[in-house]
């Protein structure tokens, strides 16, 4: 595959980023529908599948910085590929192999390599060199939005093609989508001399050691921590805390969950759109601080069905809002040749969050007996995180020598 | 086709998608699978 000669366009970039991104987030986030019949079929507890899960969720963050390293010097077209034949190769595996550590071993790796390769981090850096700088946040919220949508969209159709094909034959065709789909999309994302772009000549150790020794970027990082602690805990807990409450009418947490995906979308492109107009570590402050006020509400106000509904409709306004503004402030602040590095770089402590999210919410409810501790924790976070977003020296950095060179 | 228009089309056109997804989520064999994972928390 050889480098092209034009220039990016905008509108092509969003189109093939967003049919990536849809697949690539929508696919995984109806994976709980395979962890009853794959554990009857192989004779498996739900710790074998859950495992895999959580195994896959952090090598999805470990190896981000590696495949934005790859998409920034090698490009974003060639990352997408290998992440879409990694990506059909774990769920192949997932359909064939019943030995339960080759399972952890193998869906970890494949699928952990296919998201890091094909979801938000790997191709950032493309959106952004894509982009004008005052249409940059605009188009990550287009992005973040066609996440959302893929998270959205696929439950459904995952949990239909399961009941109708079986659950092999669903990842099968899911295997055939993703990479019948998202290779002629990463043809469209070629670019040329992708690792020229940006003017400057900085190494990946200096950019990396110049992101990691900036207060700001540090601050980032434990944002996008708080960020995956809170999302991830709510997400896999807050059936059971209904049901603990009361409320284990499945109509219910259906309807939160589909509230939650659907404003998710809204909230994802509004956070882009008003990313391009106000200062985004106001607007990231904002968000932090009304996910600890919205939780905060949730648990004072009596538990009732519109209360969850309410709580949904909020916090979905506020899932995904903080990828488009994070990652302006990244390629504001640092530049676009090293974006989809420095952007995997924060994911991972998002993954690291998530998965203290969910292991603490079950290690604490099991010494416990309740959630209040987690939710407290939630809480405290999101003020934590809404105070040290508030610092953020948004502007460009320096570089004297390398603007010389 | 005007701008104006063509713009109000993909919009009813991403609220058709956006409704009919909504819709999916209360099929009845999605309702069954939902309250299975519910039960599978306990």
């Amino acid at each position: 595959m050889s480098a092209i000669q034009r220039p990016l366009d905008l509108k092509t970039v969003l189109l093939a980023t967003g049919v990536i991104l849809t697949l690539a987030m929508g696919v995984r986030h109806g994976f709980g529908f395979w962890m009853q019949p794959i554990s009857q079929a192989n004779g498996w507890s739900r710790e074998t599948y859950s495992l895999a899960m959580a195994l896959q969720n952090l090598l999805w963050g470990a190896f981000g910085p590696f495949a934005g390293m790859v998409a920034d010097r090698w490009g974003t077209s060639r990352v997408v590929i290998v992440g879409a034949f990694a990506y059909m190769a774990g769920l192949v595996w997932m359909a064939t192999v019943s030995q339960p550590a080759l399972f952890i071993i193998g869906s970890g790796i494949f699928i952990g390599l296919g998201l890091a390769c094909t979801a938000f981090g790997a191709v950032s850096g493309i959106i952004g060199r894509a982009a004008p700088p005052e249409k940059r946040s605009w188009a990550f919220g287009i992005s973040g939005a066609a996440s959302s949508f893929g998270q959205f969209l696929l439950m459904p159709i995952e949990q239909t093609l399961i009941t109708h094909v079986g659950w092999q034959s669903a990842l099968y065709l899911l295997a055939s989508v993703v990479v019948f789909l998202m290779v002629p999309m990463a043809f469209r994302l070629r670019e040329p001399a992708v690792h020229k772009a940006g003017g400057h000549q900085q190494s990946i150790r200096e950019a990396f050691g110049e992101a990691v020794g900036n207060r700001s970027f540090l601050l980032l990082v434990a944002g996008y921590f708080v960020c995956g602690f809170q999302l991830v805990f709510i997400g896999v807990h807050m059936p059971a805390y209904l049901a603990d409450k009361g409320i284990a009418d499945p109509k219910v947490a259906v309807t939160a969950l589909a509230l939650i995906g659907l404003f998710n979308i809204f909230g994802s492109y509004w956070a882009g759109q008003l990313g391009g107009r106000l200062p985004k570590r106001y607007l990231l402050s904002f968000i932090y601080f009304s996910r600890a006020a919205v939780i905060a509400l949730f648990l004072v106000l009596p538990l009732s069905p519109l209360t969850v509904y309410l709580f949904a409709a909020a916090m979905g306004v506020l899932w995904l809002s903080t990828v488009p503004l994070t990652n302006g402030i990244i390629a504001g602040v640092f530049g676009l040749s090293h974006m989809s590095m420095l952007a995997g770089v924060v994911f991972f402590s998002h993954q690291i969050g998530s998965f203290l999210g969910v292991w603490l919410g079950g290690y604490v409810f099991d010494l416990r007996g309740s959630y209040d501790l987690v939710w407290a924790i939630s809480i405290g976070l999101g003020v934590l995180a809404g105070l040290a977003n508030l610092p953020i020296d948004e502007r460009a950095l320096a570089r004297p020598r390398l603007q010389a060179a | 086709m005007k701008p104006r228009w063509r713009r109000m089309l993909w919009w009813s056109l991403a609220a058709l998608v956006l409704a009919l997804a909504f819709a999916a989520y209360f099929q009845p064999a999605f309702m069954f699978d939902m309250a299975t994972r519910i039960a599978m928390c306990f």
